[in-house]
């Protein structure tokens, strides 16, 4: 067994943080967008909570932001054109059909760059464009008759609505499969023990 | 024998009729007489603390406001003074006797009565408005085209800062665009959406005159040049047509919905205890406000013309600037919404099982 330190402590506490408010979230959001249907929480108080949760994981979001700039981390974000032509395709032919044999991950972490091809494409995406715009939308939402010119701008409401709510039920299937795909280590629960200790075990291999 | 007393009848009846007119043109005082004085924009008196105090009543105004249209006349409100003596300084009693609005408004003046105001002002409190502290007096208007922003302004703005209280509701500014204070507080009465169209470029609601212009059609006909399937209601798709119609004319508009009050007398009985305050009321899609709806298009004398709207167009994305959270939902966003977390169960789910059954693959490999 080699171990990487891989997620150091800031990451990590950011990481937890983050997710329980994402999963906070979305139940709330379930609760305001069903509430006819859902009666676990008021409205009032749904709304509420929705709106608190909602700027602590806005302000987590920006101390992420400003500490992956400041540190240069960001850089493990973007692909490299190798990556994006033939790292992509090495990965999902993995994913596909070589873990199933029991073919080695083609992708080995390193602190610097932790991420395979399909990770750095789906979170950069996902921490460089719809987060950011699910937090935009979520603070138009939070004080509408504030940013009302650019509701208006943008049609109304029930469009910044519209948007929000696609987000959300992004997020929420986005925790699925971030969940299930967390179990894909050299043992299903390694990726979580690694989050919480920031040590990655990764077998040894037999060149 | 029957003639001779029906000529009678027929004599005494016209005489009465001649009296009569004779005592009107004789006693009666036209709003011309009272205005020789009051139409003089100068005209006032000083009272006794030194300040200047207008008498002036401008004519032209007067004759446009509701009442000067449906020819009431000065002496119809101010009752008391239908009698001009011409031989002293000031021609009638000072002060004149209060102006009961009441008498002509009966339904106005019952509801009124049952209002927290009147319970105000009935325990002496004198800023606690009646009829005139909210309305205009000489320069009545109608009201029905007003939005629910200018009806807050022109009233209960006035006197109250909405901002202050109701700190138990959540984005307040926004609630107090979408929803006229009466809705709230006179709960008896209930209310309806009105629809209008925004002027987005524009930061303004489109005038009917100008939207009428614009599609060179009139009020008879507006509904009528939209109404496809000839339903008398305007859909969702006949919406989505006039904003587009609208685009094409270069107009940015888009739909708002407001919940405002029924145009009706009960409206008057203003409370607060009874306020509706229950989120479930207005966020739920059975909302008894929600029941009815009306395209709003101004008319120029303060009036509207109501045209139906189906409610299922409330949950259309084209009713794009209203959405009372759980009232009106699009419908599609939730099937899309659905299929999207469907996809990500589907996923995980679908590679877990592979996962699982090849399980004895990988033992053989080892
Ligand atoms: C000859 C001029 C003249 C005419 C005609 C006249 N008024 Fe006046 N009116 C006055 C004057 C002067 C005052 C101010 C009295 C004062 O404040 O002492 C006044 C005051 C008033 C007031 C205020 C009374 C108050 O309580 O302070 C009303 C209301 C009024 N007039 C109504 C009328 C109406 C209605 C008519 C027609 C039926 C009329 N006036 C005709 C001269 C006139
Ligand atoms: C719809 C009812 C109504 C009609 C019609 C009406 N008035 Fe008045 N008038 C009022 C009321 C109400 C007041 C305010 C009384 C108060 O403040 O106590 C008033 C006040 C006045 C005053 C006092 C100055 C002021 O503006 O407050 C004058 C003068 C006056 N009216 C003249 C007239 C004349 C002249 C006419 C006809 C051209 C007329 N009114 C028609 C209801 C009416
Ligand atoms: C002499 C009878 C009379 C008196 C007194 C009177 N009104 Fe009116 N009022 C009318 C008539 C007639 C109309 C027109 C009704 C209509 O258009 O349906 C009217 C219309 C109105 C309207 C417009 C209603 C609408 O449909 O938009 C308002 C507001 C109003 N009056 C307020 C008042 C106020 C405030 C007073 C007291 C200062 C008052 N009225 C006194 C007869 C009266
Ligand atoms: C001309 C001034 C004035 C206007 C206009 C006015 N109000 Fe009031 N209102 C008062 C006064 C004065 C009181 C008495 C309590 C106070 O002093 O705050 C009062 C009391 C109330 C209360 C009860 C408050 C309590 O403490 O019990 C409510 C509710 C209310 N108004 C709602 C409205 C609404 C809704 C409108 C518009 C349709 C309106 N008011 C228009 C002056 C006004
Ligand atoms: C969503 C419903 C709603 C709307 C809209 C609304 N109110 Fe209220 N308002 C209430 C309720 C409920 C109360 C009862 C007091 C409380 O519990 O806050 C109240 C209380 C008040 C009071 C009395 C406050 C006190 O002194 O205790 C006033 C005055 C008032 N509202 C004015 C207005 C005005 C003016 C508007 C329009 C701009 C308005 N309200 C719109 C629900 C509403
Ligand atoms: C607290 C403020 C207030 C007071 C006091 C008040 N009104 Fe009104 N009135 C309104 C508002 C606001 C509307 C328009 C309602 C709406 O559509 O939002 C209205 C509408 C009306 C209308 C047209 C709607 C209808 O058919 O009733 C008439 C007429 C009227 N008022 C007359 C009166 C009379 C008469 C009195 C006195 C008995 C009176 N008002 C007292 C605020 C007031
Ligand atoms: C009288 C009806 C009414 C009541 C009562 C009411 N609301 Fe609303 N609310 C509305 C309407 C209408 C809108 C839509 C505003 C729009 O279209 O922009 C709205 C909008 C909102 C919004 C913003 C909508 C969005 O998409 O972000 C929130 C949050 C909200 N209401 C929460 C509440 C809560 C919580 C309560 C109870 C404490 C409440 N409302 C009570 C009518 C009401």
């Amino acid at each position: 067994m080699k171990r990487i330190y891989l997620h150091p402590l800031p990451v990590r506490i950011w990481h937890w943080i983050h997710a329980a408010c994402i999963v906070l979230l979305v139940l709330s959001g379930i609760q305001i967008r069903y509430a006819d249907h859902i009666h676990f929480m008021s409205l009032k108080d749904a709304v509420n909570f929705h709106n608190i949760i909602g700027i602590i994981v806005s302000i987590d979001f920006l101390l992420w932001f400003g500490y992956y700039v400041f540190t240069g981390k960001i850089k493990t974000y973007f692909p490299t054109a190798e990556e994006i032509l033939h790292g992509a395709i090495r990965q999902i032919r993995y994913y596909g059909y070589g873990i199933f044999k029991g073919e080695p991950n083609p992708f080995h972490p390193t602190p610097d760059n932790k991420f395979n091809p399909l990770q750095k494409g789906a979170y950069m995406t996902i921490m460089l464009v719809l987060l950011p715009l699910q937090i935009v939308t979520g603070i138009i939402l939070l004080d509408v008759e504030k940013w009302s010119y650019i509701v208006d701008f943008l049609g109304g409401i029930k469009v910044v609505d519209a948007i929000h709510v696609l987000l959300f039920f992004f997020f929420a299937s986005f925790i699925i499969a971030h969940f299930y795909l967390a179990t894909l280590g050299h043992t299903p629960l390694a990726h979580f023990k690694a989050m919480i200790t920031g040590w990655e075990e990764e077998p040894e291999e037999h060149h | 024998m029957r003639w001779g007393l029906l000529k009678i009848l027929v004599v005494l009846c016209l005489g009465l009729a001649l009296c009569a007119f004779e005592v009107g043109t004789v006693w009666a005082v036209s709003n011309e007489d009272c205005l020789e004085c009051h139409g003089d924009p100068d005209f006032s008196t000083e009272l006794p603390n030194g300040k200047v105090r207008s008498l002036y009543v401008n004519p032209d105004r007067f004759k446009a406001s509701v009442h000067g249209v449906n020819e009431v006349s000065c002496t119809d409100c101010h009752a008391d003074l239908s009698e001009l003596d011409y031989d002293k300084d000031v021609p009638h009693k000072v002060p004149a006797a209060p102006v009961s609005c009441g008498d002509c408004h009966d339904e106005e003046q019952s509801a009124y009565e049952s209002s927290v105001h009147a319970s105000f002002r009935k325990q002496g409190k004198k800023t606690a408005p009646y009829c005139f502290n909210c309305h205009d007096y000489h320069y009545t208007k109608h009201l029905e085209a007003l939005t629910v922003e200018e009806r807050a302004d022109k009233f209960c703005l006035k006197c109250h800062d909405p901002m202050k209280i109701h700190a138990w509701l959540p984005e307040k500014k926004l609630h107090f665009k979408h929803v006229g204070c009466s809705v709230c507080h006179a709960p008896e009465t209930g209310g309806e959406v009105a629809l209008r169209l925004y002027d987005v470029a524009k930061g303004e609601f489109l005038s009917g005159e100008k939207l009428l212009k614009v599609l060179k059609v009139d009020y008879d006909n507006f509904a009528k040049h939209f109404d496809k399937d000839g339903d008398g209601k305007f859909s969702a798709d006949e919406l989505s047509q006039l904003v587009k119609v609208l685009r094409k004319n270069k107009i940015h508009a888009v739909v708002r919905g407001e919940f405002v009050v029924k145009y009706d007398p009960s409206l008057h009985a203003i409370v607060k205890d009874k306020a509706v305050k229950d989120c479930d009321a207005c966020h739920s899609a059975n909302s008894s406000f929600m029941q009815k709806v009306y395209l709003v298009v101004s008319k120029k004398d303060g009036t509207a013309a109501k045209y139906p709207v189906d409610n299922k167009a409330l949950s259309s994305i084209y009713v794009s600037d209203f959405y009372a959270i759980n009232a009106n939902r699009v419908p599609w966003l939730d099937i899309i919404g659905v299929l999207i977390v469907l996809g990500g169960v589907a996923f995980a789910g679908g590679h877990g099982t592979l996962r699982l059954l090849t399980i004895p693959l990988r033992r053989k490999d080892k």
